[in-house]
């Protein structure tokens, strides 16, 4: 972790400094809300290896973005809480149970928090408005939630504890900002995020497991340029 | 531009690791009966004995058939195979391959041989004996044309059964009448060896007990004590009691079943047995199920493993094997 931030740091000066820019530079503060959407394993719905069952939850975010017309870098840091699809998980145990017993899912969500930091690729603005390409290497915590299912034959038939654990994560977004004027303005983002964490599972053989826990932003908020003229 | 072709790689990279999430904390053995498919034929196959190493999750398994003979007589036929478990998608599988036991080949004969039983370990009320060197196969058969029980003590060799020396009639406990499908109870009184079995003695079809001489197993006594448990009997006909545990499973076609042979449990306080339960219609059906047999799973499944015959429709023909998860008693 050490060694990735010293490489993103020396990237970032190195970026900053060889790619002069003419144009005056904004340094622009963001705050956006919206959802996460998960994708890949970490949404799928049946019992298969690493299937998350995770399904659409809220997310905020607040970022950092500091750019010429071309090139900048941004940083952003963000919280998710990724809803657990307790109806489909239980209609997973009905069919691999062959309808044996009532069986009943108590689950939380998952939750993560994350801070990333990273380039900025954008286009010269026009009407207003500013299309950029963002990029982010970053750490985030996660939170697997309680879940407890119960069979009215056979009992507790599995529980996972809440724990969080942690791992890097990699984002790729694209953000366009509309000017409402020289400070102010609205955003427009979306991301997709890949990550995975490690969580400890007391009662299960293994005692933890790996998850995946990949998901895309969609995001609104509004921005603020914190390097007007008349500041 | 290079160098920018390079910073947008990075962030795509992405490790994964192994070790997916357990949908289940233990195995579960499906609750509603399986036909043991692989093992089926369209003949009758029934009484069988299942034995299974859950370190090593793998089974061997003897039962009863008519296959050979073509639906004359019933000879044993022995399986192996593996036992699969997958704790994320909550599948059990019995893979099977054909195994042969040269104790079979010493046991086989033109006659019926039925009803299974294989000891493996000495309990502890027997400390003179080594543990892990109980060794003997108990069947019967019906030479004479009734059935006896008999014992034939074996050897492994090569993870297969192999007899060691020949068959001999356990003479304490037959009669003229029909005896068989003896299991024994360990540790239910002291300094004697403990078994049940069935007979028709007394007219219809009934679980006794049998006990040891002092000091001896039920294999070396001259005589034994028999009883007629009037706690596990009924007027009708009940057969074939297979003990794991504190628990006995058996049939009977006593009333208050589902029609026909009904499996029905028993579980032992530690002096006594209690009255049968039916052990539902998770189980039993209209048709006969019969010569239930259970194995212990430990702390690997949240349920015990039972294997059975029924002549269900469904089947390959006959009789078959079913095997079933239940409840841990």
């Amino acid at each position: 972790m050490k060694r990735l931030t010293i490489v993103l740091l020396v990237l970032m000066l190195t970026a900053v400094t060889a790619l002069p820019q003419k144009s005056a530079r904004k340094s622009v503060f963001g705050v956006n809300a919206g959802v996460s959407v998960p994708f890949n394993e970490f949404a799928d719905k049946t019992f298969d290896y690493d299937a998350g069952f995770a399904t659409v939850g809220p997310n905020i975010e607040a970022d950092y973005l500091y750019y010429g017309n071309y090139f900048g870098f941004s940083s952003s840091i963000g919280y998710a809480s990724i809803f657990f699809n307790e109806k489909a998980y239980k209609s997973e145990y009905d069919r691999t149970l062959n309808g044996y017993g009532n069986n009943e899912v108590s689950a939380g969500n998952y939750q993560i928090i994350k801070a990333l930091v990273g380039f900025t690729f954008k286009i010269p603005e026009f009407s207003h408005t500013e299309v950029m390409l963002l990029f982010h290497l970053g750490y985030a915590v996660a939170v697997h939630p309680n879940l407890l299912v119960t069979n009215s034959e056979l009992g507790v038939i599995n529980s996972v504890a809440r724990d969080a654990g942690g791992g890097p994560v990699a984002s790729a977004g694209l953000k366009v900002n509309y000017w409402l004027n020289e400070r102010y303005g609205v955003s427009l983002n979306g991301s997709v995020n890949g990550m995975s964490s490690g969580f400890i599972d007391e009662t299960g053989p293994d005692g933890n497991f790996q998850m995946p826990l990949n998901h895309a932003s969609i995001n609104i908020g509004f921005v603020m340029n914190l390097k007007t003229p008349s500041l | 531009m290079k160098r920018s072709v390079y910073f947008l790689v990075i962030p795509l990279i992405f490790i994964s690791c192994n070790g997916s999430r357990l949908n289940y904390d233990k195995g579960i053995i499906p609750p509603v009966p399986v036909n043991f498919s692989s093992v089926n034929s369209m003949h009758d196959d029934y009484n069988s004995n299942l034995q299974i190493s859950w370190t090593e999750m793998t089974f061997s398994l003897i039962f009863s058939s008519n296959r050979n003979s073509f639906g004359d007589n019933f000879d044993f036929i022995s399986y192996g195979g593996r036992i699969i478990t997958d704790l994320v998608n909550g599948e059990f599988e019995m893979t099977t391959i054909s195994k042969a036991f040269g104790l079979l080949e010493a046991v086989n004969t033109g006659n019926n041989e039925l009803g299974p039983f294989i000891t493996t370990d000495f309990p502890n009320y027997f400390p003179w004996y080594k543990a892990g060197e109980d060794r003997r196969f108990f069947y019967s058969s019906d030479p004479d044309g009734n059935l006896d029980i008999f014992c034939c003590n074996y050897n492994f060799g090569e993870n297969v059964f192999l007899a060691d020396g020949e068959p001999f009639s356990l003479t304490a406990l037959n009669t003229e009448h029909n005896e068989g499908y003896l299991t024994t109870h360990g540790g239910a009184i002291a300094n004697r060896e403990s078994v049940y079995f069935m007979s028709d003695r007394d007219g219809t079809f009934d679980i006794y007990l049998a006990v040891s001489e002092e000091g001896k197993m039920i294999t070396e006594s001259a005589s034994a004590s028999v009883i007629r448990s009037s706690v596990l009997n009924s007027i009708a006909d009940d057969k074939c009691p297979f003990i794991s545990g504190n628990t006995m499973v058996f049939a009977s076609d006593r009333t208050g079943g589902l029609g026909g042979f009904d499996l029905w449990y028993s579980v032992y306080n530690g002096s006594a047995w209690s009255a049968p339960v039916n052990m539902g219609a998770d189980i039993n059906t209209e048709f006969d199920e019969y010569r239930p047999a259970v194995v212990s799973t430990g702390e690997w499944y949240v349920n015990d493993l039972m294997i059975f015959s029924s002549n269900r429709p469904g089947g390959k023909g006959g009789f078959d094997l079913y095997y079933a998860g239940v409840p841990k008693r």
